[in-house]
């Protein structure tokens, strides 16, 4: 769990963002004050409780430009420096409020046991990142599942079909503003046993 | 790219290879003649039945309190809001010491067992109890009203240990 | 002149007796090699992650024990408790920490005991698999003492277990571990020395260690390619990094290979069940949670090793009671997409014992 890498991925590519740290959104404004006699104790700041408190990026993580995807993500899994060979998941994050969407890389090394998660951010609209297939091949499937379930396009990707659902399936399930409807058979199937039900009576059941 | 199979044990001979076999066989026959002196593992199900342990996710029950000859619901729907499936359906007419309860359907066909209810019921009203037997040819019938949960609390188990059930006329059927 | 060949498509499943679950295999023959064979999966979708949006965290615990993986419910409450914990900083009990190591490895147990009865079963050995449901028999009894359930058990909570141990479990679960060792060497009389069960799987459906690691196999298949790498011991949870024991590694990364690191793991989840039962502290099972718990905003990867491999959850969290999106990482989904490496170039009689071999549960795959 060391931001470490983190640190190293920013130093060689500037452009990337780094998750918020634990705390930072606190802690940020505060200056490294100069050694002053102890002032009066301040009023204790009202107590709020956990669940409204800055987000916190427990995994330590970066936000990359989608055009330096690929280039990136070669470096990492390839440059000793640092060692990403393995890929845990693709997956994405709806945020409809902000009209976007995220791509989730995790990627982990078996030397140094470190992670990162590498995350892109797409317009829900037209999403389309590069496929990092070439890089990681395990990347296939779960590329597959995340255009199946959010409808992002892998640019480059050797088989892009659904895998989950049926090739005929409308819309993305893992989409926030996804509803889905159940087929005719089964609000009839539904019906039918209400009635059942209501037929049996109160007193006759078992 | 792909590594194509290598012929197994090429280097034996047919004779050798059957020889080993056969030994493999034995070896393996021997272990399951041993198995077969030993006391059964199964039991002949309906005609014998196995105890259950009293955590058993059973059927759901509202006892009846022997003190005050109802059940102990106090009419406070943690069991309703907590329950994943949301099979628990409660309604209760009147206030404060006059509330009674008019409705306490449970839907069994789409319980999970998981038992979040019984875990937060503040009076012990709702309880597992191990019963295991509850299919039936109608779904309907699985729908679980105030007079069946109270009907469903047994005192005691169904069965306490492996005890044998009477042969019916017409064997197992 | 050469002779004319065509390629045969051979569809095998869903419905395939052989097939662990409801999986399609579309294998493309020629004669009798298998030139590709691609697995087609979502017959048993349910969109647990999205299900999960709609439920409190507490009430998740009942969901992620069924709608994952079925055979291993203790280790996907296990990654999802985890995760919750690791967001909301909770801590847990050390005695809780015990028992829930004790119920995993005895849920590790219990998956691979299905696991080699199958695989006995698809290599047509019918005792293994009433062997194994005869020990199996024994744990989900133990299951069934402790938690009330004895295929999903709703038994760890946020913060703890749900409820405290009965009195002489402890006995019966050292008693079940004198039991099952003593029966290991009774599978290796029954499957392991067969000389033809390991014609069948010796050398067969080789995974190289570089290719594993590009496909993202772990667990068990990773190991059995030489891959040292167990989440126990590389980011321990519960109480692994006071308890010893050993991976087992195999370099082969044939069939044999992966049969043989599952056999050593069950020995070594019998030690770790013994150590952690010579150490079960006393106090108590579960720390102060409120039924809706609220979690922080943010989000974390929590990791665990559960017997099918790197089982992972990506919470964000949105400081509400339910959670914001849940990504489960399983196991089986990746180890899955490295049978298509792994069969290409084999007979078609091989096909079973290559995806008996990696141990697939088709609700951990398609979730």
């Amino acid at each position: 769990m060391s931001w470490e890498i983190a640190e190293k991925l920013r130093a060689r590519f500037p452009e990337v963002e780094l998750f918020p740290r634990p705390g930072e959104g606190e802690h940020h404004e505060a200056p490294p004050s100069p050694p002053t006699p102890p002032a009066p104790p301040a009023p204790p700041a009202p107590k709020r409780p956990a669940h409204e408190a800055p987000p916190a990026f427990l995994t330590p993580g970066v936000v990359v430009p989608r055009e330096r995807l690929l280039e990136i993500c070669g470096v990492l899994a390839t440059d000793a420096e640092f060692g990403l060979r393995y890929l845990s998941f693709v997956s994405a994050i709806d945020r409809p409020e902000a009209g976007q969407l995220e791509v989730l890389y995790h990627l982990y090394s078996f030397e140094t046991k470190d992670e990162l998660a590498l995350k892109v951010r797409v317009s829900r609209e037209h999403p389309s990142v590069p496929s990092v297939t070439s890089v990681w091949d395990g990347a296939n499937w779960h590329e597959r599942e995340t255009y199946d379930l959010f409808g992002i396009v892998f640019d480059g990707h050797p088989n892009l079909r659904r895998i989950m659902m049926t090739d005929d399936w409308i819309g993305h399930p893992l989409r926030k503003d996804y509803v889905y409807q159940d087929p005719p058979w089964l609000v009839e199937a539904a019906r039918q046993r209400q009635r059942d039900i209501e037929g049996l009576g109160l007193g006759e059941r078992a | 790219m792909s590594v194509q199979p290598a012929e197994t044990d090429g280097k034996k001979g047919l004779v050798e290879q059957a020889w080993q076999a056969a030994v493999g066989l034995v070896v393996g026959l021997k272990s399951t003649l041993r198995t077969m002196f030993e006391p059964k593992a199964t039991v002949i199900y309906p005609l014998e039945k196995i105890n259950v342990s009293n955590r058993w996710h059973g059927l759901l029950a509202l006892p009846i309190d022997p003190e005050t000859d109802n059940d102990k619901c106090i009419i406070c729907f943690q069991c309703e809001r907590v329950c994943p499936d949301r099979c628990i359906h409660i309604e209760a007419t009147g206030k404060g010491k006059d509330r009674v309860l008019t409705r306490f359907d449970i839907e069994m066909d789409k319980c999970c067992y998981c038992g979040l209810c019984v875990e937060v019921c503040p009076t012990e009203a709702i309880v597992f109890v191990p019963h295991y037997e509850a299919s039936t040819y109608n779904r309907a019938n699985l729908l679980y009203d105030l007079d069946d949960l109270h009907r469903a609390a047994p005192k005691e188990p169904i069965a306490t240990g492996v005890v044998k059930v009477r042969r019916q006329v017409g064997g197992t059927r | 002149m050469a002779l004319r060949t065509e390629e045969l498509i051979l569809n095998m499943g869903p419905q395939h007796p052989s097939t662990h679950g409801v999986l399609r295999l579309i294998v493309t023959l020629d004669g009798e090699n298998i030139v590709d064979a691609q697995p087609d999966i979502g017959y048993l979708h349910s969109s647990v992650e999205k299900m999960m949006e709609a439920r409190t965290y507490l009430q998740n615990i009942a969901l992620v024990d069924r709608g994952m993986d079925y055979l291993t419910a203790m280790s996907n409450e296990e990654v999802w408790v985890l995760a919750v914990e690791r967001l909301a900083k909770i801590e847990v009990p050390e005695r809780a920490k015990s028992i829930r190591t004790i119920m995993l490895e005895l849920q590790r147990i219990s998956s691979h005991l299905i696991w080699w009865g199958t695989f006995g079963i698809d290599l047509g050995a019918f005792t293994a698999f009433l062997w194994a449901m005869r020990e199996r028999e024994r744990i989900m009894d133990l299951f069934e003492a402790s938690t009330g359930g004895r295929l999903h058990h709703v038994y760890f909570r946020i913060g703890g277990v749900n409820e405290d141990l009965p009195e002489g479990w402890t006995d019966r679960v050292a008693e079940f571990c004198d039991y099952f060792l003593a029966r290991l060497p009774e599978y290796d009389d029954l499957i392991t020395g067969n000389p033809i069960f390991q014609a069948r799987t010796k050398g067969v459906g080789v995974l190289p260690l570089s290719t594993a690691i590009a496909m993202g196999a772990s667990g068990p298949v990773a190991r059995a390619s030489g891959l040292s790498y167990d989440v126990r011991k590389a980011h321990p949870y519960e109480v692994y990094d006071r308890v010893s024991f050993d991976i087992p590694v195999r370099t082969a990364g044939d069939c044999f290979a992966r049969y043989e690191v599952r056999m050593e793991e069950m020995r070594q989840s019998v030690r770790i069940i013994r150590q952690c039962l010579e150490h079960l502290p006393a106090g108590e099972i579960r720390s102060k949670v409120q039924v809706a718990l609220k979690v922080p905003k943010g989000e974390v990867y929590a990791r665990t090793e559960s017997p099918r491999g790197d089982l992972g959850i990506y919470l964000v969290g949105d400081g509400s009671d339910k959670p914001y999106r849940v990504k489960i990482r399983a196991p089986a989904f990746s180890n899955l997409y490295a049978l298509t490496e792994m069969m290409k170039g084999w007979k078609v009689a091989d096909v079973i014992a290559i995806l008996g071999s990696i141990d697939i549960v088709l609700s951990d795959v398609d979730r």
